[in-house]
């Protein structure tokens, strides 16, 4: 890591807590310092991709928005909506290395900004364009749902080794 | 897309525990899955090891537990042959292999898992037919490009399956003694299925060095200079090719077994040099999946 380069180094923090996490303590360090933050020129959204909050700022879509405005047909749009849920709630695609896999399984460029909302577009556009059976075993599997955890295998171990030896 | 001779398969074999076997096969399988992404070629990773640590590490959680708990088939059926009667049917019924091939993140990738009960099978009084993966890879896998095969670390019926499934054989090895001491078992393991299966061409394609620099970089000092001596020897006796790449420590190998995406350190870099110079030894040729300035 290079001391004099303070990208190189929000790069690594990034890399090990995630952006929106880093993002997250930036803010609370900006409010406790009482540090005004505004927007870069160079990366404010465009007024296309975003939407006006209560506060006035511009905010990226949700998953959810971004999908309601897409054409997909009826057998797709609800799988394809299912997985914008559980991607707003965190349980798809809960980091965005997991969405970048996902761009570099399906051959797509992953954003050069390593953040979720950046994702959605590209990321939705492409799992709209799959066949149904490929976005439901996406949704059946829980693929890119982020780290497997040994309770739950532990768990189904446990009964069916009861089950099939008993 | 297939061959015409059917898909290259490749056992992942070291008869000591704990050489990375599990980690470079689903590292490989991963890799390869990804170039073919583009190409619409396949690859399926078959779980030889009861403690179907592949099939955790290239399926889901949520589509792995479905494994046990809707009992679908796995490998333990394969060798079976035949689904026991259950809900769906009162009576044995015929197995299609293809329906014991798992999806995983990749439509590239699929694997046919292990199950922890497919090790009842060593103790049972029949003995499984070791000549049952070969076959079901005859009869309903030859769309395949690639077949890895992950293998249990001791000598038994499911190695013997390995074997007469294989072409080839990839060792990984750390550089310690009880490592080392694996390899001189499985020299002697292939010897005695060559004298056995005088037809069959299997070949050692080569010996991967893993954990080469143990860990945070320690350089394993004299027990690991004195280790890969022994390696260098055993293998020049037996005309085996050690990799140049050596497969370094990385704390990111462990995450992304668990498909934990979010730090994973050196190992993508580590999986990718190995990978680039694996899948560019001439016998691997078809596969397309030499470095791309190699294969294009």
């Amino acid at each position: 890591m290079n001391a004099t380069d303070p990208k190189a180094a929000i790069l690594s923090i990034v890399e090990e807590h995630g952006f929106e996490k880093v993002q997250e303590s930036l803010h609370e360090i900006a409010v406790s310092e009482r540090v005004s933050v505004q927007p870069l020129a160079s990366s404010a959204p465009s007024p296309a991709s975003t939407q006006r909050s209560q506060s006035g700022t511009r905010r990226k879509p949700s998953a959810s928005q971004y999908v309601a405005r897409l054409e997909v047909s009826p057998d797709k749009a609800r799988l394809v909506n299912e997985l914008a849920t559980r991607f707003d709630a965190k349980s798809f695609m809960p980091a965005f290395n997991d969405a970048a896999e996902f761009c570099h399984i399906y051959g797509i460029e992953p954003p050069a900004s390593r953040s979720r909302a950046n994702v959605i577009p590209r990321v939705f556009k492409r799992i709209a364009a799959l066949e149904t059976d490929q976005i439901q075993r996406i949704v059946d599997g829980g693929h890119f749902s982020g780290p497997s955890r040994l309770g739950p295998l532990s768990d189904a171990i446990r009964r069916n080794g009861r089950a099939a030896r008993s | 897309m297939s061959t015409e001779s059917g898909p290259v398969c490749l056992s992942v074999i070291n008869m000591k525990g704990g050489v990375g076997k599990t980690t470079i096969a689903a590292s490989l399988a991963r890799h390869a899955a990804r170039r073919y992404s583009a190409t619409g070629q396949r690859v399926l990773a078959v779980d030889l090891d009861p403690q179907a640590n592949l099939s955790q590490a290239l399926m889901s959680e949520s589509d792995y537990r479905r494994v046990l708990d809707e009992k679908l088939p796995s490998i333990a059926e394969i060798f079976d042959g035949y689904l026991p009667p259950s809900a769906a049917s009162s009576s044995a019924t015929t197995i299609d292999a293809r329906d014991v091939a798992q999806s995983t993140t990749s439509p590239s990738l699929e694997v046919l898992p292990s199950r922890f009960d497919f090790s009842d099978r060593l103790i049972s009084v029949i003995s499984p037919d070791p000549r049952c993966l070969a076959r079901l890879i005859a009869q309903s896998f030859q769309d395949r490009d690639l077949v890895i095969i992950d293998c249990a670390p001791t000598e038994s019926v499911f190695t013997q399956a390995a074997y007469h499934a294989s072409r080839y054989v990839l060792v990984p090895v750390r550089p310690e003694y009880f490592a080392t001491i694996g390899f001189p078992l499985l020299n002697d393991s292939l010897e005695r299925f060559r004298s056995q299966n005088r037809a069959h061409e299997i070949e050692v394609i080569g010996i991967v060095v893993n954990d080469a620099t143990y860990q945070m970089r320690n350089r394993g000092g004299p027990e690991r200079r004195t280790s890969m001596s022994d390696i260098r020897k055993d293998a020049e006796k037996n005309h085996w090719r050690i990799f140049d790449t050596e497969i370094k420590y990385s704390r990111g190998f462990p995450k992304l077994m668990r498909g934990d995406t979010r730090y994973s350190g050196d190992a993508p870099k580590e999986i990718e040099k190995f990978a680039n110079e694996f899948f560019a030894l001439p016998q691997l040729g078809k596969l397309g999946l030499g470095p791309p300035n190699v294969s294009g």
